[in-house]
């Protein structure tokens, strides 16, 4: 018991076979609402699926060890340094980034969310100087707009500057 | 079948899917040189493009991108001792040697070369293949692709890097489930869609191909930003001292990409495994063995070139049955459903044409990748030098426009984000990601054999011989799977996640089983200045400083 509890756990591992038992629970009840005929596949994989995850949560937990490939104590230790010492942290901050960028491009629409976010990221998060992230931050917003009028891509049009109708089409069919 | 290569040919050499197909050459290179990036994330930021366009610049494109992935990925392999994708970890062993030794050019000429002929030899094979293999592929029926689509997602979870086997399963399971969010196919009803309008099409495969694969390789190279390598790259001759090298070495060429087509059929056998295999036959098949692991020019020779013809056989599997053999070959076969073209038997009945023009696209993306590499082998060079810092903003604004592409509606951009998420999440707990996007791909298909399978045959299905061998088979890798890890072990993936430490990892373990000098270093190219210093060399050492600094 000692011995379990002292093994070092894959939180990450844990955290989404906890997720998966639940997803698949759901399924497998919401399922039985489906006609017959829709109802066969994915009752047949969540129930699968639960019991694959109830088995997983067991490796995770060390109650089990079979199929095991790698120790996880290799993996912790032969791991890039910076990236098990705080890999939290970083992936809220560039995740809230990109929160931002959804948010700014829904709003002011794509070519001004684009630029300012491109900007203050090439600023203050790649610690370039402000000329270098305005050239880079232009020489991006022109490479969608290329992009765009050949490839026919959606802009988001924000609610606040429709910006989607800012450039010109060009009819070429490839 | 003539007529249609014919065909295909000339379709593909029209300008404009030229061009298209040199697009995808060089963002195959592009990725292929930066260490994370690879052919699933490159295909993956591609995606968004090929919506309404024509199938063959489309496919030109997406083909020339995975060709060459592994032509590039030399470069940092070669020059750094780093790999640029999994496929890249084995000319390590000798590549890096030889550029210690001021045979960079001549290591990465043999590596070039040997990469084209690998991708021709694969190119060719498939040609030859594909009339062999009709009237099999032909011969199957719903059931059976129903259970060959079992046995790819078997496969690939047991073999795809993951600490548990049962943990891949686990999510092609998951992505099985996400699949069927939407309308259902068999009757009249929207399934899990909580009400929401934008569920009703299900999730796109764009939106789950980048949440899945680019934003935490993204957030991960960004998190770390620290270039390949801090000084630019001058390399001077040699590299055409490194071809001659490859024509000598004609029958290892022949072998190794024979082989390497040969284990890229099997679904969940990636390039690092074969690779890893052939570097390792390649040594054992000479008796003069003291110089691999030192700067034996075979011992790049042999992995580039079953490098390459990989490729060509992890499309088999995805063209002839719609079982992709891996993560790219999961997003390319997500492309083609995005062009409407079903991989399949229905690919070789109706659109054999089309079959054709991979098969071409590949030939011509090898020739073409390496070219450019051999005349702009100091430009690729330098793309090492770039900081993630300034190349990940823009990945990622295209990532975010890529994925408003899909349907142009706010749940995009929402969705993306919680796969992101959980993209990052699979990654961390040490997970394979591929198998979550191949039960994803595979899910309608599989579902739609079940059904068609159930109305003609009834549960007698099951009794079916094709249904019964391919039922075999696949319960024979499953238990293999949880009795013969350790085997099991260098057949996997180590760098699908696309971080050093696995290669590393393999690199050590492969230099202990075969005696070989067991210092992992980092060469310093040295610049035009100071081409003189032979011993710009720094060790393992100054590394793990670098590391803790």
């Amino acid at each position: 018991m000692r011995a379990l509890l002292s093994r070092p756990k894959n939180v990450a591992g844990i955290l989404l076979t906890s997720l998966s038992l639940v997803i698949f629970a759901y399924s497998f009840v919401a399922a039985h609402e489906f006609r017959q005929i829709s109802q066969w596949f994915p009752t047949g994989v969540a129930a699968v699926g639960f019991v694959l995850a109830l088995a997983v949560m067991l490796w995770e937990l060390g109650i089990v060890t079979w199929g095991a490939s790698e120790s996880l104590e290799g993996d912790v230790t032969e791991n890039d340094s910076e990236s098990s010492r705080s890999p939290l942290r970083g992936f809220f901050t560039y995740m809230a980034w990109l929160v931002v960028l959804a948010a700014a491009l829904l709003t002011v629409g794509a070519v001004l969310a684009v630029f300012v976010w491109l900007l203050l990221f090439f600023r203050f998060l790649s610690k370039e100087s402000w000329i270098r992230s305005l050239l880079y931050s232009v020489a991006a917003i022109v490479v969608i707009a290329v992009l765009t009028a050949l490839l026919h891509l959606f802009l988001p049009a924000g609610f606040l500057i429709p910006s989607g109708e800012w450039i010109p089409r060009i009819n070429i069919k490839f | 079948m003539i007529e249609a290569a014919l065909e295909a040919l000339t379709a593909l050499i029209q300008p404009i899917n030229l061009l298209f197909l040199a697009l995808g050459v060089l963002v195959g290179l592009a990725a292929g040189l930066i260490p994370g990036l690879g052919g699933s994330v490159g295909l993956a930021l591609l995606l968004p493009l090929v919506y309404g366009m024509d199938p063959v610049p489309a496919l030109a494109m997406m083909i020339g991108l995975l060709a060459v992935n592994n032509t590039s990925d030399t470069f940092p392999a070669v020059l750094l001792g780093v790999p640029g994708s999994a496929g890249g970890a084995a000319t390590i062993m000798d590549g890096h040697p030889l550029a210690k030794q001021g045979q960079a050019g001549r290591a990465l000429g043999a590596a070039f070369t040997a990469s084209m002929f690998g991708g021709i030899i694969g190119a060719i094979a498939l040609f030859l293949i594909i009339p062999v293999a009709e009237p099999i592929v032909l011969a199957a029926g719903s059931p059976e692709l129903f259970m060959l689509a079992l046995f790819g997602l078997s496969m690939v979870g047991i073999l795809s890097r993951g600490r548990s086997p049962l943990a891949g399963i686990l999510l092609g399971a998951l992505g099985l489930l996400l699949s069927t969010v939407g309308a259902a196919p068999a009757s009249p009803e929207y399934r899990f869609t909580f009400g929401l309008g934008y569920l009703i099409d299900g999730i796109p495969l764009v939106i789950v191909v980048m949440g899945m694969f680019a934003i935490p390789e993204l957030i991960e190279l960004i998190r770390r930003d620290r270039t390949i390598s801090e000084l630019g790259t001058v390399l001077t001759g040699g590299r055409f001292e490194g071809a001659t090298d490859t024509f000598r070495h004609k029958w290892l060429v022949l072998r190794s990409s024979v082989i390497g087509m040969a284990l890229g059929a099997i679904p969940g056998v990636g390039g690092s495994a074969t690779t890893w295999i052939m570097y390792g036959l390649t040594t054992q098949s000479y008796r003069d063995k003291s110089k691999f692991g030192k700067g034996d020019i075979r011992g790049v020779i042999g992995p580039e070139a079953a490098n390459n013809s990989t490729d060509a056989g992890h499309l088999l599997p995805t063209l002839l049955f719609g079982v992709p053999a891996g993560a790219s070959m999961a997003v390319l076969l997500g492309g083609m459903i995005l062009l409407g073209v079903q991989p399949g038997p229905q690919l070789i009945q109706n659109d054999l044409p089309l079959l054709m023009t991979i098969a071409w696209s590949l030939a011509l993306a090898n020739i073409l990748g390496t070219a450019i590499c051999f005349l702009l082998r100091n430009r690729i060079a330098k793309l090492t030098t770039i900081r993630p810092g300034r190349l990940v903003p823009l990945l990622m604004v295209a990532i975010m426009l890529g994925a408003f592409q899909s349907n142009a509606n706010l749940g995009d951009l929402v969705v993306l984000l919680i796969v992101g998420a959980f993209g990052w999440g699979v990654q961390r707990a040490g997970w394979s990601r591929a198998p979550f996007l191949i039960g994803f791909v595979l899910g309608p298909v599989t579902e739609r054999y079940l059904h068609i399978s159930i109305d003609l045959y009834g549960g007698a299905f099951v009794g079916r011989p094709g249904v019964l061998i391919i039922g075999a088979l696949t319960i024979a890798i499953l238990v293999l799977g949880f009795i013969r890890p350790k085997a099991l072990q260098t057949l996997q993936e180590p760098t699908e996640e696309g971080l050093e430490g696995p290669i590393r990892r393999a690199v050590r373990r492969f230099r202990k089983r075969f005696n070989l000098p067991t210092t992992t270093s980092i060469i310093t190219i040295p610049t035009e200045d100071a081409q003189k210093d032979e011993d710009a060399v720094e060790t393992t050492a100054s590394e793990a400083k670098e590391d803790k600094r």
